[in-house]
């Protein structure tokens, strides 16, 4: 558990250093995230402990966002005055976005995706089919 | 019986000390939890809203300055960084999907990540939002920390577009799933892209209980969506405005 959290801290300070120093424009933990993946492709994938201690964060996940969310209240005059116009500018984003990336998904997908290979059968995606490369890679 | 005057005294070493504010996020998260598991996971009963709301209540009832909160929060909102380092798991388990659908993965993203923008400022632009919020709207689709960094960099206000990620999160994670059931869109990796696209990390929650291969696709477009739109933000406003 330590040394799953540590291997994503180290990833995630990694990454922080890179973009900062080379001035990349993406942030620091997404250049984490591909470190790791990296890394799971070098010993041929995350340990048990990695596995879980990565699903036990992610299924926690809307939590960490609450502190960011209560930060709202420092804006409540410009959501007063221009209340109207932002919600409904965030409302209709919304939706048109996911509208228009689901569907360019799909068109996509059937255009150029699969080629005459189908998506899997929904029944191979266990939740609980946990990595099964777990024991490859020793280190963590 | 403690006197008004004892009370006040606790009140004041608390309200100084990170930990009320930490047990205060953390007690309000479980209760919107629990409202949320009783409702069926009603998507208006979202746990991050719901908690975000007491929270706000008992600021403003407290008179606690937002700074004084983050002091306990920071514990919690710290852990944004790792998680997103994290979904390199589940990024990795789906890596079969993942590489069979990388060029209509990619189409998608550029779709989703310039309607998120444009759609966003010129309908604010359009109802009469002053220039400065308009320019905070542009990257609300994007995950906070990113968000921040990119409405620095085009004139925006980071904070303000802080809270409107975190709007965003919201209206996605509660109108989202419901558009989609409408939509008849069925396919886990098209729901989980868009969610994540429109919504980032709440979004990306939310597809995690849909299923896991809805959620590693929603964090990849999370992932990839604060570099598409750190790239295509600034075009598309000299486009717009």
């Amino acid at each position: 558990m330590v040394g799953a959290l540590a291997m994503l801290v180290v990833c995630q300070l990694i990454g922080e250093i890179v973009v900062h120093g080379l001035h990349l424009p993406i942030p620091g933990p997404v250049l984490g995230l591909l470190l790791l993946v990296a890394w799971f492709a070098w010993r041929g994938g995350p340990t048990q402990t990695m596995g879980t201690t990565a699903d036990v964060i992610l299924s926690n996940l809307s939590l960490l966002f609450v502190p960011a969310a209560v930060g709202i209240v420092q804006h409540g005059q410009r959501f007063l005055t221009q209340g109207p116009a932002i919600v409904t500018a965030l409302f209709a984003s919304s939706i048109l976005t996911i509208a228009v990336t689901a569907y360019a998904f799909l068109w996509a997908d059937r255009r150029f995706g699969g080629k005459g290979a189908a998506p899997a059968a929904p029944a191979s995606h266990d939740p609980f089919d946990t990595d099964t490369n777990g024991g490859a890679g020793g280190a963590s | 019986m403690m006197s008004k005057k004892g009370l006040g005294d606790i009140w004041v070493y608390l309200s100084a000390s990170p930990l009320l504010w930490l047990a205060a996020t953390l007690v309000a998260y479980l209760i919107g939890v629990r409202i949320y598991t009783r409702t069926n996971r009603n998507p208006f009963a979202n746990p991050v809203a719901l908690a975000a709301l007491f929270l706000v209540i008992l600021l403003v009832v407290t008179d606690t300055p937002y700074p004084n909160y983050f002091n306990g929060a920071q514990f919690i909102h710290f852990l944004l960084g790792p998680a997103t380092v994290a979904l390199a798991v589940p990024l990795w388990r789906h890596r079969a999907d993942v590489r069979r659908g990388a060029l209509p993965l990619t189409i998608a993203m550029v779709a989703g990540s310039v309607t998120a923008a444009a759609s966003a400022v010129f309908v604010a632009h359009v109802l009469g939002a002053d220039r400065e919020t308009v320019l905070s709207l542009a990257p609300k689709s994007v995950t906070t920390p990113i968000a921040m960094g990119i409405s620095e960099s085009i004139g925006g206000i980071p904070s303000l577009t802080a809270a409107m990620v975190m709007v965003t999160g919201i209206i996605g994670a509660v109108f989202g799933p419901l558009l989609l059931r409408w939509l008849k869109i069925r396919d886990d990796r098209a729901k989980g892209l868009s969610m994540g696209m429109a919504a980032h990390g709440v979004g990306t929650a939310i597809s995690y209980t849909m299923s896991p291969l809805a959620g590693s696709f929603a964090g990849i477009a999370m992932a990839l969506n604060g570099l598409i739109t750190a790239l295509a933000v600034p075009l598309l406003l000299a486009l717009l405005l």
